[in-house]
C-alpha cells in the first residue's frame, strides 16, 4: 500500500501494541496509518513444515536479530548487554516469533514503592488495566482456567487449557506434595478454533510460526480486524525520526519506502509502538532544535531503565521419556509462589517459575534447556540420556530499574540504510543475582520430588531479550519521566508511546498482555480527546 | 580422509545407528554453506596435520584448540550439530533410537491427552495468594 501524505493518526510499529492500537482507533472511525519496518510472513510456509526446520531456527530464524540478519531487520549493538536482544520484524511483530504465554500482572506489580519500598510505583493499578485485559483477551483469544487463587478474578478463558504434557503432569503432582502454589498456563493459544483460527496441534515451536493459525499473533487477530475498520498498514517502511514544529508539536513521521526512497507522512497523532529498543532508538534520533537530547527526553530518561526479565533455567532429566517436544514449548502450567516480596529471603520482589518443554533433537543436542551436548566419543550416548526426557522450570525474575542499563545510539553501527543502530548496555544488579539463586534452588526442589534423576542448571539464559522494557517510563512528573500516564511523551503530547517502554517496572512475568492492554487504554485516551 | 571429516568425525564418531559425520558427508556440506564455512574453514587451519594423527591423539588436539578459542571452536560445533542433527539419516538414526518421528512437526503435530482440570483440585481449594494494592 503507498502511505498518503497525511493521515489523522500514524502509528509506528505493527507489532503486540501498535496493532491494538490500530485496531481501537479504525473502530471508533479514526483515520490511521501504520508504517511496519517488515512484511507479512506467511504462516503456511513456516520452517516447522520443513525437514531443516531446527536448523531454520539457529540461523534463518533465530530469534536475534543480529544472528538472523534479515533484511527487515536492523542490528544491534549488544556487546555490553549480559542478555542479547530478540525481537522481530514484520506485521504482527514479536508476536511473530513467541512462545504465547500470557499471565497477567499482579497488582502488586504496580505498587512496588508502596509495597516494597523499591523502583517507583505506576501512575495506574491493575483495577485501571483490568477492563482493558479482559478487551485484549477477547481478540487474541486465550486458552486456560480462571479461578487461579493465586491472581484476581478473570473472565472465562475463550478456549480451555492447552495439553500440559507429562513433564508439567509430573511438575503440578510435585508442586502439590510441596504445598506450592501452581495453575494452569493462559496462553494465547487456541486449544480449540477460535477467532476464525484454528485450534493447537502441539507440533511444538511456537516461535517459528503456526500454520493453524492457533497461536496467537496480531497480523492474524488484531490486523484482520483493523484493516476492516478501515486502518491502512504499509510495510518495509523504515522511520527514521518524527519531525517537530518551532512550537515542538510533532508533525510528521520520516521514513525510507520499500525501495529505499525517504518519504514523510504528517499526521496529526503520533503513536509509538517499535519496543522498548526500537521505540528509544526513534526518540532518540528524532532530537531537534528545543529537544537536542531527543525527543521527549527532558528527563534524560530516554532510554535508560531498560529491563529484561532475567531468568534462570533448571532442567531435569527423568529416567523414562517424557517427550517434551511435543506440545506448544513455553507453555503448560505456572506456579508463583514465590512472587510476592520476601524479606527473609534475601531479595525484594520475586519471580515466576515456568514449565516450559523440551526441543528437537538439534535444539538437544546445541543446548537450549541444557548445556551443549559434549563432542567426542560420549557424545552419542548423552544424547539419548536426555533427548525427550528432560522437562524444565525457569526462574523469570523481576528486574528493577537501573538507569545504567539502557538504549543509546551507537556511534559506529548503522542498518543497511545508514540509520544509526541502537545499543545495548545491561548488567544484573545483586538483587536479581540472588532472586535467580535463590529460585534456582526451588526449581531443583521440585524437579527432584516430580522424580528427575539429574537436575542442572543455568544461573542466566543470556538469549532470553525478548522482553524489552522501561525505556521511555510513564509518570505523573516530566522531570522523572518520559511520558503521562496514557504514554503521552509530557513535552510533546500528541505523541503517544503505546508498548512496553512505558512500563515503570517490569513485574516478574510476560508482559505482552500488559503492554496490549496499556495501548487499548491509550488509544481509548486519544478517542476521549477527539471527543469520540 | 580431508582434515575437515577427520575433525568432524572426532566430533560426531557415530555409535549405534547413529552414522559417523563423514558417513553423511558432512564435511562437503559445511565447506559449502555460507554461514559455516568461515567457522570450518577457522578450525581446519588450527589443526594443521590433525587428520594424520591417531584418534587419542586428534582429539587432545582438538581440546587444546577449544581451550585456545572457546568462542570460535563453539561456532564450529554447534555448525557441525546444525548439519548433522537436520541431515536425513540421523533423524531417522533419532528415531530408530528413541522413537521421535523424524519428519517436520507440521502439519502432522502430536495428539496429547487433554489437560485435566481435576489436577486443579489441590490448587483450586488454597487460599488467596496475591496481595492487594493501594
Amino acid at each position: 500500500m503507498i502511505a498518503p501524505e497525511r493521515d489523522d493518526v500514524v502509528i509506528v510499529g505493527a507489532g503486540a501494541g501498535g496493532a491494538a492500537a490500530a485496531w481501537r482507533l479504525a473502530s471508533a472511525g479514526v483515520s490511521v496509518t501504520c508504517l511496519e519496518q517488515g512484511g507479512w510472513v506467511d504462516h503456511r510456509e513456516t520452517p516447522s513444515t520443513r525437514a531443516d526446520w531446527e536448523l531454520a531456527r539457529q540461523t534463518t530464524h533465530h530469534p536475534n536479530p543480529n544472528t538472523r540478519a534479515n533484511p527487515w531487520d536492523y542490528p544491534v549493538e549488544q556487546s555490553g548487554a549480559a542478555i542479547k536482544p530478540l525481537m522481530y520484524n514484520a506485521v504482527g511483530g514479536s508476536t511473530l516469533h513467541w512462545g504465547a504465554h500470557f499471565p497477567r500482572f499482579r497488582p502488586s506489580d504496580f505498587k512496588v514503592r508502596s509495597l516494597d519500598g523499591v523502583a517507583d510505583d505506576w501512575p495506574l493499578s491493575y483495577d485501571d488495566l483490568a477492563p482493558h485485559y479482559e478487551a485484549n483477551d477477547r481478540i487474541m483469544g486465550v486458552s486456560g482456567l480462571a479461578g487461579d487463587p493465586g491472581n484476581p478474578p478473570r473472565g472465562p478463558r475463550q478456549t480451555p487449557p492447552l495439553p500440559i504434557g507429562e513433564g508439567a503432569r509430573r511438575l503440578a503432582a510435585a508442586f502439590d506434595r510441596l504445598g506450592w502454589h501452581w495453575w494452569v498456563s493462559d496462553a494465547a493459544i487456541n486449544a480449540a478454533p477460535y477467532g476464525g483460527r484454528g485450534a493447537c496441534n502441539h507440533c511444538g515451536p511456537c516461535d517459528l510460526g503456526c500454520p493453524t493459525g492457533a497461536r496467537s499473533s496480531t497480523d492474524l487477530t488484531y490486523w484482520p480486524l483493523a484493516l476492516k475498520a478501515g486502518a491502512r498498514l504499509v510495510t518495509e517502511a523504515r522511520v527514521f525520526a518524527i519531525e517537530t514544529d518551532p512550537a515542538g508539536r510533532a508533525t510528521a513521521v520520516a521514513y525510507h519506502d520499500a525501495t529505499g526512497a525517504p518519504r514523510r507522512i504528517a499526521a496529526d497523532r503520533i503513536v509509538l509502538a517499535a519496543n522498548g529498543v526500537g521505540t528509544a532508538r526513534l526518540l532518540l534520533l528524532s532530537a531537534g532544535k528545543g529537544h537536542v537530547e531527543g525527543l521527549g527526553n527532558r528527563s534524560g530518561l530516554v532510554g535508560r531503565r531498560l529491563m529484561h526479565h532475567p531468568t534462570g533455567m533448571a532442567t531435569g532429566v527423568f529416567e523414562a521419556p517424557v517427550d517434551g517436544f511435543k506440545g506448544p514449548f513455553a507453555t503448560s502450567i505456572l506456579c508463583q509462589e514465590f512472587y510476592e516480596t520476601d524479606r527473609s529471603r534475601g531479595f525484594l520482589r520475586g519471580f515466576q517459575m515456568q514449565a516450559v518443554r523440551s526441543d528437537g533433537p538439534l535444539g538437544t543436542a546445541v543446548g537450549v534447556y541444557l548445556p551443549r551436548v559434549p563432542w567426542g566419543e560420549g557424545h552419542h550416548a548423552r544424547f539419548r540420556e536426555i533427548f525427550g526426557r528432560t522437562a524444565s522450570l525457569t526462574v523469570t525474575t523481576e528486574d528493577l530499574p537501573r538507569e545504567g542499563n539502557r538504549v543509546t545510539l551507537d556511534p559506529d553501527l548503522t542498518d543497511r540504510m545508514g540509520i544509526p543502530a541502537p545499543k545495548m548496555t545491561y548488567a544484573l544488579d545483586d538483587n536479581t543475582r540472588a532472586m535467580i539463586r535463590f529460585g534456582l534452588g526451588k526449581a531443583e526442589t521440585a524437579l527432584r520430588e516430580a522424580g528427575a534423576r539429574e537436575v542442572v542448571t543455568q544461573d542466566l539464559v543470556t538469549e532470553a531479550g525478548f522482553h524489552l522494557l522501561g525505556t521511555a517510563r510513564m509518570g505523573e512528573d516530566p522531570e522523572t519521566s518520559v511520558t503521562d500516564p496514557f504514554g503521552r511523551l509530557h513535552d510533546h503530547p500528541n505523541v503517544t508511546v503505546a508498548d512496553g517502554p512505558v512500563f515503570v517496572t517490569a513485574a516478574a512475568l510476560n508482559p505482552t498482555p500488559t503492554l496490549q492492554a496499556l495501548a487499548l487504554r491509550a488509544a481509548d485516551a486519544m478517542l476521549r480527546e477527539r471527543g469520540a | 580422509m580431508t582434515r575437515l571429516a577427520a575433525i568432524l568425525d572426532a566430533l560426531l564418531p557415530g555409535d549405534g545407528a547413529f552414522p559417523p559425520a563423514s558417513g553423511l558427508g558432512l564435511a562437503e556440506a559445511m565447506a559449502a554453506h555460507p554461514r559455516f564455512a568461515p567457522a570450518a574453514e577457522c578450525v581446519a587451519a588450527a589443526a594443521e596435520g590433525v587428520e594424520t594423527l591417531a584418534t587419542e591423539a586428534r582429539e587432545a588436539r582438538l581440546r587444546e584448540i577449544e581451550t585456545a578459542d572457546p568462542a570460535g571452536f563453539g561456532a564450529f560445533v554447534v555448525a557441525a550439530y546444525s548439519l548433522y542433527y537436520t541431515h536425513p539419516e540421523a533423524l531417522a538414526a533419532v528415531e530408530r533410537e528413541t522413537g521421535y518421528k523424524a519428519g517436520p512437526p507440521q502439519p502432522g503435530g502430536y495428539a496429547l491427552a487433554p489437560f485435566d482440570a481435576a489436577l486443579l483440585a489441590g490448587p483450586r481449594g488454597r487460599a488467596k495468594r496475591w496481595r492487594d494494592a493501594p
